[in-house]
């Protein structure tokens, strides 16, 4: 009469319209082909709703694989037709891999346009994209081009979306040019960047100061170790204009710019040593992370500071703004087993961080809060300010390390 | 519906005992399933999400860029029989398991819970399908990365069909249970409500003078109990009735016999025509059988006030030795009749309190029945025993002696052996109420054609200085 509950547990149910919906294009698509999502993480369910046409219906978008044919990339398009579904176009893809998906009008014409990512799986040849417009019809192919990246924003500030593709080709080409549509795509300009650089690793677009919309672009750079920089570029009268140099903005490990006090504005985040450290090697120093905004002439202002492992396995609260010159880290730290954060003004601790071997914590760990586990390493800490408290005031669970949250990366 | 009474009563208190008793165990019952079937599935989902996460955390690899990380995240973690949501601190959902966009974000409590450090937990009702689902969130944290909380819903619904079957199930053995009870309550009400409503039945016979009337049948326990009782009255009645026609048949007999003797008497002196000496005799035998009948109807009045307890005693030292010996002398005459010898055996001369004439009454009434009912020739005896706190006299005959059946009711009030040897049949039983005001004992042993013996125990004077 009593069985196992685990086994009475099931998916819930999705509601009637979708579950109809899902049915049917299962039937239409080829048996067995798996709908797909886009690589990044902009577009993440698998059926898409957008009103293609602008007749006040959304139209469902699905793409799915069919890794057996000549072409394995498929995309198709439905309209609800009285409550019935029908299925309008079926089309291919370009190349083996869904790499973006976006839906936004880049025509400006009411209609949402499907932009599409397509590479063929191999990060060494360019990546296509398509901007694809549909009338009720007939899908059309509005641009095609070749791209490393590719943002939609508004760069000149006419209201408009405009497209900006990045192209690179390390040594031969790097390119960045912005489309704006006019009956077909125009460019609005087009900028040559450094084609010495090895990728771009992160490429956001959005406000830049208070009153000017720009690209960041974090470029990885060099042979073997390497560095890293940012460039920052903006539109002064329909003109892509470079703001900043590569010196301002050079740091030794990947940073992404991204917007850390969550005012709407990208910051840029370079390497600072913390005081006391500046004899040290390069790879003794505990680094800061510094994040700073561009002044909107050709200087940064700082805005927030962090510590952030070398490697990544955790951070710390972000440093109140007033601590910035004052906070360091004790000079008889390391880095892979303790760290203690003092102030340089009072000489007071305000917390530590230690490495712990599983066989160690297990044995003994009072008084120290876990951070995170990596690996072979537990990492604690243990804090003596209210600003670096991270989640004390809460019931820390303690596999839930106590980690400042980043905003969304792409806002 | 059972009509009310103590069947109904039974049964009905039966019933609530046995309906509390289950309803409790039902009801921890099936709140313990539930809480098993939930936190089972609570459990579940959490030991998978950590274990998920710790392999995450540990085998994850964290240097690459990671444009597919949602993806990867949602491949690593998802649960079979769940859908996996990947939400943002603020409950937006990023990516689930099923093929659509969550178009709302989720602000259920399991969130909160899951952002507290806690794994949160939720059961509630899905608004889009009206589906019974458990939310069961954690919040996640890869290495130094962004913060997610996964958010895993089951449905809830094959689990409450489950839960609901085994309610229907428990509640159904409950009801059967009940109704064996109530049966076996039924049964046992009958056990006792059929006797009581026959011994009623025939009770109310009696009621009205059917003292044949028995109560049959062979019930147990109390019921048998009141049944042999309510039996045994109506046997007494029966027989004080039959004593009481038995003394009124008696006592007319007795009270004619002088009244005939008188009136023939005092008819023929009033016709005259006799000599004095014959008048003088008429006379006489009038006034002997007039004192016949004061001594009859005292008797009775002594009894009476016996019963109603009015009888006063003057109470006073009384030596009695001495009074025996009286008692001899009153009693010679009568004995001389029937040649029996009337012996006194003593040795002490023990002194009680106690009211002389009605102690004197008392042995008067023994030895007048142990000559009557003594043979020619033959021997009373008076013994008198002196213990130390009590007398004992013991007035002993070798007469016909009192059958075993009649032993225990000679002493009743009307009972005669047989009725026509004349007397009230209360002289007995005035002896013994008279003891007893006394405070002594009066116990007669006998054996048919060998002899009586009537013992009387008085408690002894305080100052027992006796006089030899």
């Amino acid at each position: 009469m009593i069985s196992d509950p685990v086994s009475l547990m099931k998916t819930p149910q999705i509601s009637a319209e979708n579950e109809s919906l899902r049915t049917f294009i299962t039937s239409q698509i080829p048996k067995g082909a798996p709908l797909i999502r886009a690589r990044d993480n902009d577009n993440t369910s698998l059926i898409r709703f957008a009103d293609l046409n602008n007749d006040g219906k959304k139209e469902v978008i699905v793409f799915y694989e069919t890794p057996d044919q000549a072409v394995q990339l498929h995309g198709s398009i439905f309209e609800n037709k009285n409550g019935e579904w029908v299925q309008r176009i079926t089309f291919d893809g370009e190349g083996k891999v869904l790499e973006s998906l976006r839906f936004k009008d880049i025509t400006n014409d009411g209609s949402i346009d499907i932009i599409a990512g397509f590479s063929r799986g191999d990060e060494e040849l360019q990546s296509g994209l398509v901007v694809y417009t549909y009338q009720g019809k007939e899908l059309e192919k509005a641009l095609e081009v070749p791209y490393s990246h590719f943002v939609i924003d508004d760069l000149n500030d006419d209201g408009i979306n405009d497209l900006t593709i990045v192209s690179l080709k390390r040594n031969e080409l790097a390119r960045m040019t912005t489309y704006q549509y006019e009956n077909s795509f125009i460019e609005l300009d087009k900028l040559e960047l450094d084609k010495s650089v090895n990728s771009y690793y992160n490429v956001v677009a959005g406000k830049v100061s208070p009153d000017k919309r720009g690209i960041i672009l974090d470029a990885g750079s060099g042979s073997s170790s390497g560095y890293w920089y940012s460039e920052m570029i903006v539109m002064v009268d329909n003109k892509l204009t470079p703001v900043l140099n590569d010196d301002q903005t050079y740091k030794d490990v990947q940073i992404y710019s991204e917007d850390v006090n969550a005012d709407g504005i990208y910051e840029i985040g370079i390497l600072e040593t913390p005081k006391g450290w500046e004899h040290f090697s390069f790879d003794e120093i505990p680094w800061f992370y510094s994040y700073y905004q561009w002044d909107g002439k050709e200087g940064m202002t700082f805005v927030r500071q962090q510590y952030h492992d070398y490697k990544s396995r955790f951070f710390l609260n972000f440093f109140p703004p007033e601590w910035h010159n004052i906070v360091t880290i004790d000079t008889k730290s390391n880095k892979d087993e303790y760290l203690r954060f003092v102030m340089s003004d009072t000489n007071k601790t305000v917390a530590e961080i230690k490495f712990f071997s599983q066989q160690d914590w297990d044995k003994d760990h009072g008084g120290w809060d876990l951070l995170v586990r990596v690996s072979d390493k537990v990492i604690a800490y243990k804090s003596y300010d209210v600003n670096l408290e991270l989640n004390k005031n809460k019931k820390v669970e303690t596999d839930v390390a106590p980690i400042e949250r980043k905003g969304n990366k792409d806002e | 519906m059972i009509k009310k009474g103590i069947r109904r009563q039974i049964v009905l208190h039966y019933f609530i005992v046995v309906f509390t008793a289950l309803l409790l165990v039902e009801v921890i019952f099936l709140l313990a399933i539930r809480t098993y079937y939930y936190d089972s599935v609570y459990s579940h989902i959490s030991t998978s999400v950590k274990n998920a996460e710790r392999y995450y955390q540990i085998f994850r690899l964290y240097e690459e860029g990671n444009v597919n990380l949602l993806s990867d995240m949602l491949a690593n973690f998802k649960l079979t029989n769940t859908e996996l949501q990947i939400l943002d601190t603020k409950g937006n959902v990023l990516i689930n398991t099923t093929e659509f966009q969550s178009e709302t974000s989720i602000t259920t409590s399991d969130v909160p819970q899951a952002i507290a450090g806690d794994i949160g937990r939720w059961v509630g009702r899905q608004p889009s399908t009206n589906e019974d689902v458990m939310a069961v969130s954690k919040l996640t944290q890869l290495g130094g990365e962004d913060t997610y909380i996964l958010r895993y819903t089951t449905s809830l619904k094959m689990l409450n069909d489950k839960l609901f079957n085994v309610s229907l199930v428990s509640i159904s053995i409950g009801a059967a249970v009940l109704a064996v009870v109530l049966a076996f309550s039924m049964g046992l009400a009958n056990s006792i409500v059929k006797p009581l409503n026959n011994i009623t039945a025939v009770s109310a016979q009696m009621a009205k003078g059917k003292y044949k009337a028995r109560v049959k049948g062979d019930y147990k326990y109390e019921l048998g109990e009141l049944a042999s009782t309510l039996n045994h009255m109506a046997q007494e009645i029966v027989r004080s009735n039959q004593i009481k026609d038995d003394f009124i048949s008696s006592i007319s007999h007795e009270l004619r016999t002088p009244l005939t003797s008188i009136k023939g008497w005092s008819e023929t002196i009033h016709s005259g025509g006799f000599d004095p000496d014959e008048t003088k005799i008429g006379l006489q035998i009038i006034s002997k059988e007039t004192e016949r009948l004061i001594g009859l109807v005292e008797e009775i009045l002594d009894f009476s006030k016996l019963q109603q307890n009015e009888m006063k005693l003057v109470m006073g030292k009384v030596a009695l030795k001495e009074l025996l010996k009286e008692i001899m002398l009153n009693m010679w005459t009568k004995a001389e009749k029937k040649n029996i010898k009337l012996v006194l055996e003593s040795d002490e001369n023990p002194i009680v309190i106690g009211d002389a004439n009605r102690l004197k009454q008392v042995f008067l009434n023994l030895v007048d029945n142990a000559i009557k009912f003594s043979e020619e020739h033959s021997e009373i005896q008076i013994v008198l025993n002196c213990y130390p706190e009590q007398v004992e006299v013991d007035v002993q005959d070798n007469g016909l002696g009192i059958s075993e059946e009649h032993l225990n009711r000679v002493r009743d009030r009307f009972f005669q052996v047989n009725p026509l040897n004349g007397g009230t049949g209360l002289g007995l039983a005035i002896s013994q109420q008279l003891v007893e005001q006394h405070q002594g004992t009066l116990v007669i042993q006998s054996e048919l054609g060998k002899g009586t013996v009537v013992t009387v125990m008085l408690p002894l004077s305080n100052e027992n200085d006796s006089i030899s």
